[in-house]
């Protein structure tokens, strides 16, 4: 009973959300292709779960989104560098790799895959669009301190992007 | 320091922005509801044997308690007595959802909506008290409702009241109450009856009344009986329970109703159907009065202007008509001063109205233009210059002159207009890059062009072809084409003019959201 009674909403909470989702997703892990079958898994969650269902339905959505996507990532990072480690000889970056904004993009993505969580998904929503109100509501953090800690987690990103690449 | 860290910010900002994905990227939602239809078509395949497994492993665990207990040490009868109690249970209440059928009075209610799947109707003397209103509304609202459900009772509390003084009472709308009791709800269903007994014997409001009021008391124990008596004659109460007792019609209505609620695919409590025209709209979950308030003022105003425009014979010709069609015009692009505005048109401009239909925004930019301006009223329709003829003769617009246009050209003059305005229109272009082209070469340099038009934001990942189908386009297209033409976009507010957000089926132009953009001619 519980999934049939869902289901009506599920389509217009699909419908409202989908895009976004899928965009929130595709901003973390840089793979449009990708980032549609994470969004596809984190709606099946949002399925499975008649609880994330309601009011709330669109915050549970932005938080698993990023949550999703930044899992992805860091499993990516991690992967490469595996592969790096096992690859004795360095091999030099192809045409793509050298190309700056991809180099530029990836940076920002290392950055935040080897960030805090917490952090990383602030940064990721707030540039996903969210509002502060938004925000609070989709981490479940206090809005008086989303200013602050928005403000927190730039600094973090910064010193971690520092740390890895030098002064920008 | 300050800036340092003000520096910081728009530095993380920049970084998090240069992730935006491709811009011509359109995640596939058709698609992916497809895949979660499948994924969730599969788990409702699967749950029937997984619930009968997990049934076997409760009884495999439950015996294997006793099997595990029983040598571990000297055995007291009382004990055993206790085992037994404590393993029976599981294995029986785990066993009893699957594996025996329900009991017959389910079995009879969940049968019984299979015929009445037919498109019928509950006969009308049975269900009149279940009605209020004047049969001859315009719209019917009918209501699915469950007794144990405390939305339910707050949407009675604090909606059904508004909507019976500014609707229900004005004509406009006949309520109609519907029944859907969850059968997880133990009692819902018993309180249908109570609720419909007391309808037979004309308390029906009373009861409801009561039976919502008092949820919180008689839901505990289903003591319904104790609640309604304190509230209804105790004569008539005698008849209720006479009824409740021993009627074996009085659950029809119920039954008709869970069979129309199948058909209207609802599946939360409370919903809301609204019935206009023939077309059943549903609206669940109902956030607010204002949301409902908002969809019955637009489908009565689409009414009223279908009414006028029929009893017109499709002809305005009086001053009345015009101004009858200009209130139901107002009452639906509810912003169409801001539109003017988004023009900024001052007096002694010349401007456009492209597809000017009957001449509403034509007369208002007259307004706008004064006498030293002028306005090109244009449409392609032979019935719409027809009407724009007699408006400008019926209002006296010396300033509007009606010009037939073709569907590649609104035969403009060059480069003198200082804003074009397309409302409701850009959709039916046939030839929207000549379209563009010619209005671009009527702006002069600087001149303004504002678009309004309609998309529901579901359907943007549908062809150019399926949207114009709907009546519907996406402005990120636009935005597209209008660059092509050579127009710079300023702006585009999407959506500008928000429609009945929860509105689930029922298609058409009525649901779609309104969106307005801004563009120049570069200078």
């Amino acid at each position: 009973m519980g999934t049939d009674e869902a289901s009506g909403d599920f389509e217009t909470v699909f419908h409202a959300h989908y895009d976004r989702i899928a965009r929130t997703i595709a901003r973390v892990t840089g793979d449009p292709a990708r980032a549609e079958e994470l969004a596809v898994d984190v709606f099946w969650k949002l399925w499975r779960s008649p609880r994330a269902m309601g009011e709330k339905a669109g915050a549970w959505l932005y938080r698993t989104a990023v949550r999703t996507g930044l899992n992805e990532l860091r499993h990516r990072v991690r992967r490469i560098r595996y592969e790096r480690l096992s690859d004795a000889a360095a091999r030099p970056p192809t045409p793509e790799e050298a190309h700056a904004a991809a180099e530029e993009q990836e940076h920002v993505r290392r950055v935040l895959a080897s960030m805090d969580g917490r952090h990383a998904e602030l940064l990721l929503l707030r540039g996903s669009g969210l509002k502060y109100e938004e925000l609070a509501s989709a981490l479940d953090l206090n809005p008086a301190s989303i200013g602050t800690l928005v403000s927190r987690a730039q600094q973090a990103f910064r010193k971690e992007y520092v740390k890895r690449y030098g002064q920008q | 320091m300050d800036s340092s860290e003000m520096n910081v910010d728009r530095w993380a900002d920049d970084c998090l922005a240069s992730l935006d994905p491709p811009s011509d990227w359109r995640p596939n939602a058709g698609q992916a509801l497809g895949q979660l239809r499948a994924r969730g078509q599969a788990r409702r395949i699967g749950r029937g044997p997984l619930l009968w497994a997990a049934a076997a492993v409760a009884v495999a665990v439950g015996v294997g308690l006793l099997i595990l207990r029983t040598p571990d040490a000297p055995i007291l009868v009382g004990q055993v007595g206790n085992l037994r109690r404590i393993g029976n249970p599981p294995a029986a209440g785990a066993g009893t959802p699957a594996v025996h059928p329900p009991p017959p009075a389910q079995v009879a209610r969940s049968r019984a909506p299979k015929p009445a799947l037919q498109p019928t109707l509950a006969p009308q003397a049975a269900t009149h008290f279940k009605e209020s209103g004047s049969p001859t509304a315009p719209i019917t609202v009918e209501i699915y409702l469950d007794y144990e459900c405390p939305p339910c009772a707050a949407f009675y509390r604090e909606m059904v009241p508004p909507l019976i003084a500014q609707y229900v009472r004005t004509g406009s709308v006949r309520l109609l109450h519907r029944d859907f009791p969850l059968p997880r709800h133990r009692y819902a269903a018993v309180a249908a009856r109570y609720t419909n007994a007391a309808g037979r014997a004309g308390y029906y409001e009373a009861a409801v009344d009561q039976i919502f009021k008092t949820m919180a008391v008689w839901s505990r124990d289903g003591n319904i009986d104790e609640q309604l008596a304190q509230v209804l004659p105790s004569g008539v109460m005698e008849k209720v329970r006479g009824l409740v007792d021993h009627d074996p019609e009085l659950d029809a209505t119920v039954t008709d109703d869970v069979a129309m609620a199948r058909r209207d695919q609802i599946n939360r409590r409370p919903a809301l159907v609204i019935v206009s025209k023939g077309e059943r709209t549903v609206l669940a979950p109902i956030d607010s009065f204002d949301t409902l308030k908002t969809q019955l003022d637009q489908l009565l105003a689409a009414q009223l202007a279908w009414q006028q425009l029929s009893a017109a014979a499709g002809s305005p010709t009086t001053l009345e008509d015009f101004k009858a069609i200009d209130a139901t015009r107002e009452a639906w692009d509810r912003r169409a001063s801001e539109i003017l505005k988004a023009l900024e048109a001052t007096a002694g401009d010349w401007v456009a109205d492209v597809g000017a239909g009957a001449g509403y925004y034509a007369m208002h930019l007259s307004g706008l233009v004064g006498t030293g301006g002028k306005v090109f009223a244009e449409d392609i329709s032979d019935t719409s210059v027809v009407w724009l003829g007699r408006r400008v003769k019926l209002f006296q617009l010396p300033n509007v002159e009606v010009v037939k246009g073709a569907a590649d050209d609104p035969k403009l003059p060059a480069a003198s207009l200082a804003a074009v305005l397309v409302v409701n229109t850009y959709h039916h272009f046939t030839d929207h890059q000549a379209m563009a082209a010619q209005m671009l070469r009527a702006l002069k340099p600087g001149g303004r062009l504002v678009i309004v038009d309609y998309s529901l934001r579901a359907h943007r990942t549908e062809s150019r072809a399926e949207q114009l189908k709907r009546h519907e386009i996406d402005p990120d297209l636009v935005r597209v084409e209008l660059g092509l033409a050579g127009f710079q976009v300023l702006k585009t507010e999407d959506p500008f003019l928000q429609r009945m957000p929860d509105v689930k089926n029922g298609g058409g132009i009525a649901n779609a959201d309104m969106w307005l953009m801004t563009a120049v001619r570069p200078k």
